[in-house]
C-alpha cells in the first residue's frame, strides 16, 4: 500500500478509510463475479439455438433471460473496471502537467464524474423503485419481469458513483492509494 | 438559445473534457445530459435519463460482443495462434521473408476466430518473435510485421469495431461481416508480397535464414490438421452466419462455447477461463459504459440538429463527394493517431454518419473503410497500440524499430484505402442486396 502522504485540513477517520478498502475489495469482486454471467448468457443463448433446431423447443423467455443476465454484465462491472482504469482515456495533454495543476484537473474530472453518475443513479433508482412497485414485465408469449434489470442498472451505477467518489477523496488526499491496486485479480 | 448554437458549445464539452484526461465516456455523457437539460423541460429530462441505461443497453442483439469477447480470449488462452503459425510455417516457411510471411498468415487466420487486434498481436508476439529472432530477422521486420498483422484483428471477422460500428448506426451486422471478408484477404496478401518483396531487395532484414528446410507436402498437409480447431471455429461462425444458419448472435454464443471446450481440454483451464472471464467482463462493461455516453452525447447533439446542418452545410459547398471523404478519412487518420479505434468510432460517427449518408456513400462499405483508419491508428505514433503490445511481450525489442518496421505497412494500408475507394465492390462484391 502507498503511504497516505498529503496533508490536509480535513481528515476521514481510519473506520472510514477502512470501509472504503472493504467496499473497493467488494466492487472488484462483484466485478469478477459479473464475468461469470458470460458464461450463463451464452449457455441461454445455445440452448434455445440448440432446443429451436433439433427439438422445435425453444427455450421460453431465454431471450429475456439472455438481456437479464447481459445488462447485470455490462453494469455491475463497471465499478471493477473502473478501479482497474479499464475505461478508456486520453492522457496526451494530462501527462504533460506538472504534478500540481495534474491534481486540480483530477480533482475537477472525478468531481464531474460523481456528479453526473450520481445524478444517473437517482434518476433511475426512482424510475426502478416506482417500476417495481408496477411490476413492470415484458410483452411477450410470457411475460418477463423487466424491473430487475432497472434494480441491477441502478445498482451498478450507484457503485460506480461511489468508486468515482472515493477516487475523488483520493486526489484531495483524504483517503491513501488503493489499497486493492495491489491486489492481484483473483477470486 | 439557438439549438445549433448548443450544439457548437456541447463538441467544444467535449472535447475540452476529453483532452482533460476524464474517462471518453464520461466526457461523452456529461456532455449530452448538459445538452439535454439546456435544450428539453425537467420533466422530460428526467424521463429521458432515468430511462436511457435500460433502453439502450437491454437488447438481445447487443449480447454478441460479451460472446465475441469471450469466444477471441478463449481462442487466446487455447494458443490457437501457435497451431496456425505452424501451418504457415510449413507452407511459406522456406520463401524469402517466410518466417515473417507466416506470421501474417498466422494473424489472419487468427484474427477469423478473434475479434481483437491486440489479443491477435500479443499472442503472435509470443509465438513468432522468438522465431524469428533465432533465425536472425532484424526487430524491425519481425516486430512490424507482428504488429501490422494485428491489425487484421479488426478488420477480419469476427471483429469488435465492426461490432461496435454496427450498434452505433444501426447497419447490419452480417452484411459488414460479409464485406469485410475480401478486404481482410487482401490486406493480408499485400502484407504477405510486400515483406517479400522488401526481403529480396534487403536480404539482411531476415538474416541468413540459415536452416529453414523446405516442408515435405506430408509435413504441410499435417499442419494444417493440427490447425483443425482455428478451422472449425471460423467455419461454424462465419459459415453459419453466412448461410443464414444462425443470427450473429447466436452463431457467437456457439462459437464461445467451442472455444470454451478447446480451453477445458488444456492445461491451467480453470485459471485461463477465470482470466478470460474476468476480461470480458470488464472489456463489456468499459465498452458498454462508452457506448451509453456516445448515445446521451449522440442524442443532445440530434436534438440540437447541428449534425444535419453540418451535413446540409457540407452538400451544399458543392464540393465533389470525394474531397469530401478525404477530408473526413484524414482526420480519421489523425484521430487514429489520437485515441483508440472503439472510442474514435463513437465519439464521431453522431456528427459523420449523418454526412455520409447524405453524401450517398454505402454505409457497409464506408465501415469497412472506416476499421481500415482504425487499423493505421494501431501501428502509428503516439497511440500505436499495437507496438506498444508487441514490446510488453518482448521487452527487449527497441520501440522505435518497431515503428520503424510498421512504416512500410502504414504505406500499403494508404494503397488499400486507395484501392478500396477506387473499386468499393471490393467490400461489396459478397454483400449482395
Amino acid at each position: 500500500m502507498v503511504p497516505f502522504a498529503h496533508s490536509s485540513p480535513f481528515r476521514v477517520s481510519v473506520m472510514m478509510i477502512k470501509v472504503i478498502d472493504v467496499f473497493e475489495r467488494f466492487l472488484l469482486r462483484l466485478g469478477i463475479a459479473s464475468g461469470f454471467l458470460t458464461l450463463f448468457t451464452m449457455l441461454v443463448v445455445v440452448i434455445d439455438v440448440a432446443g429451436r433446431t433439433f427439438l422445435n423447443m425453444p427455450l421460453i423467455g431465454g431471450n429475456e433471460l439472455a438481456v437479464l443476465l447481459m445488462v447485470a454484465l455490462i453494469y455491475l462491472g463497471m465499478a471493477a473496471a473502473q478501479q482497474r482504469r479499464h475505461n478508456f482515456a486520453i492522457d496526451l495533454v494530462t501527462r504533460l502537467l506538472p504534478t500540481g495543476a495534474l491534481r486540480v484537473v483530477n480533482i475537477v474530472t472525478s468531481l464531474i464524474s460523481t456528479t453526473l453518475l450520481g445524478l444517473l443513479t437517482w434518476l433511475t433508482a426512482e424510475l426502478s423503485w416506482s417500476m417495481m412497485l408496477s411490476g413492470e414485465s415484458s410483452y411477450g408469449i410470457i411475460a418477463f419481469p423487466v424491473w430487475p434489470s432497472r434494480i441491477l442498472i441502478t445498482i451498478g451505477l450507484g457503485c460506480l458513483t461511489l468508486q468515482f467518489l472515493f477516487d475523488l477523496l483520493r486526489h484531495l488526499g483524504l483517503v491513501p492509494e488503493n489499497a486493492a491496486d495491489n491486489e492481484k485479480v483473483s477470486i | 438559445m439557438d439549438p445549433t448554437i448548443i450544439g457548437t458549445l456541447l463538441v467544444t464539452m467535449m472535447l475540452v473534457l476529453l483532452l482533460s484526461g476524464i474517462p471518453i465516456a464520461i466526457a461523452l455523457a456529461a456532455t449530452g445530459v448538459t445538452g439535454i437539460i439546456a435544450m428539453r423541460p425537467w420533466g422530460a429530462v428526467e424521463y429521458l435519463l432515468a430511462n436511457f441505461p435500460y433502453s439502450y443497453t437491454a437488447t438481445f442483439s447487443f449480447i454478441v460482443l460479451p460472446l465475441f469477447l469471450f469466444m477471441g480470449y478463449m481462442a487466446f488462452s487455447a494458443n490457437l495462434s501457435r497451431y496456425a503459425f505452424e501451418a504457415g510455417q510449413r507452407w511459406l516457411g522456406h520463401i524469402p521473408g517466410g518466417l515473417a510471411i507466416a506470421t501474417v498468415f498466422a494473424c489472419a487466420a487468427f484474427s477469423a476466430v478473434c475479434g481483437s487486434s491486440v489479443a491477435t498481436a500479443s499472442t503472435m508476439a509470443r509465438v513468432a518473435l522468438p522465431e524469428m529472432r533465432l533465425r536472425g530477422y532484424k526487430y524491425s521486420l519481425a516486430g512490424g510485421c507482428i504488429a501490422a498483422g494485428g491489425t487484421l484483428g479488426v478488420l477480419i471477422p469476427p471483429s469488435g469495431v465492426l461490432v461496435i460500428y454496427s450498434f452505433i448506426t444501426e447497419v447490419s451486422l452480417v452484411k459488414l461481416f460479409i464485406a469485410a471478408v475480401l478486404p481482410g484477404i487482401m490486406t493480408a496478401v499485400i502484407y504477405m508480397i510486400c515483406i517479400y518483396v522488401m526481403v529480396k531487395i534487403k536480404p539482411d532484414l531476415a538474416g541468413m535464414e540459415r536452416g529453414i528446410i523446405r516442408a515435405t507436402w506430408n509435413e504441410r498437409f499435417v499442419s494444417l490438421g493440427r490447425a483443425w480447431e482455428v478451422m472449425l471455429l471460423f467455419s461454424v461462425v462465419m459459415g453459419s452466419i453466412y448461410l443464414g444458419v444462425a443470427t450473429a448472435t447466436e452463431a457467437a454464443a456457439i462459437g464461445a462455447l467451442l472455444a470454451l471446450i478447446m480451453v477445458l481440454r488444456r492445461p491451467n483451464a480453470w485459471e485461463n477461463l477465470k482470466a478470460g472471464l474476468w476480461e470480458t467482463g470488464a472489456g463489456t462493461s468499459s465498452i458498454f459504459f462508452l457506448i451509453v455516453g456516445a448515445g446521451l452525447f449522440s442524442l443532445a447533439l440530434n436534438m440540437s440538429q447541428l449534425p444535419t446542418l453540418v451535413a446540409d452545410s457540407i452538400v451544399h459547398f458543392d464540393l465533389p463527394p470525394i474531397a469530401i471523404f478525404a477530408l473526413i478519412i484524414v482526420i480519421y487518420l489523425v484521430l487514429g493517431a489520437l485515441v483508440d479505434g472503439i472510442s474514435m468510432i463513437l465519439i464521431t460517427m453522431p456528427i459523420v454518419f449523418p454526412i455520409i449518408l447524405q453524401l450517398g456513400y454505402d454505409p457497409v462499405w464506408f465501415g469497412i473503410i472506416v476499421v481500415k483508419a482504425v487499423e493505421l491508428g494501431c501501428i502509428t505514433p503516439p497511440v500505436g497500440l499495437n507496438v506498444f503490445v508487441v514490446k510488453s511481450s518482448v521487452p527487449d525489442a527497441p520501440l522505435g524499430e518497431i515503428f520503424k518496421g510498421c512504416i512500410p505497412f502504414v504505406l500499403m494500408e494508404f494503397l488499400i484505402i486507395g484501392l478500396l475507394v477506387a473499386f468499393p465492390q471490393i467490400a461489396l462484391v459478397l454483400v449482395g442486396d
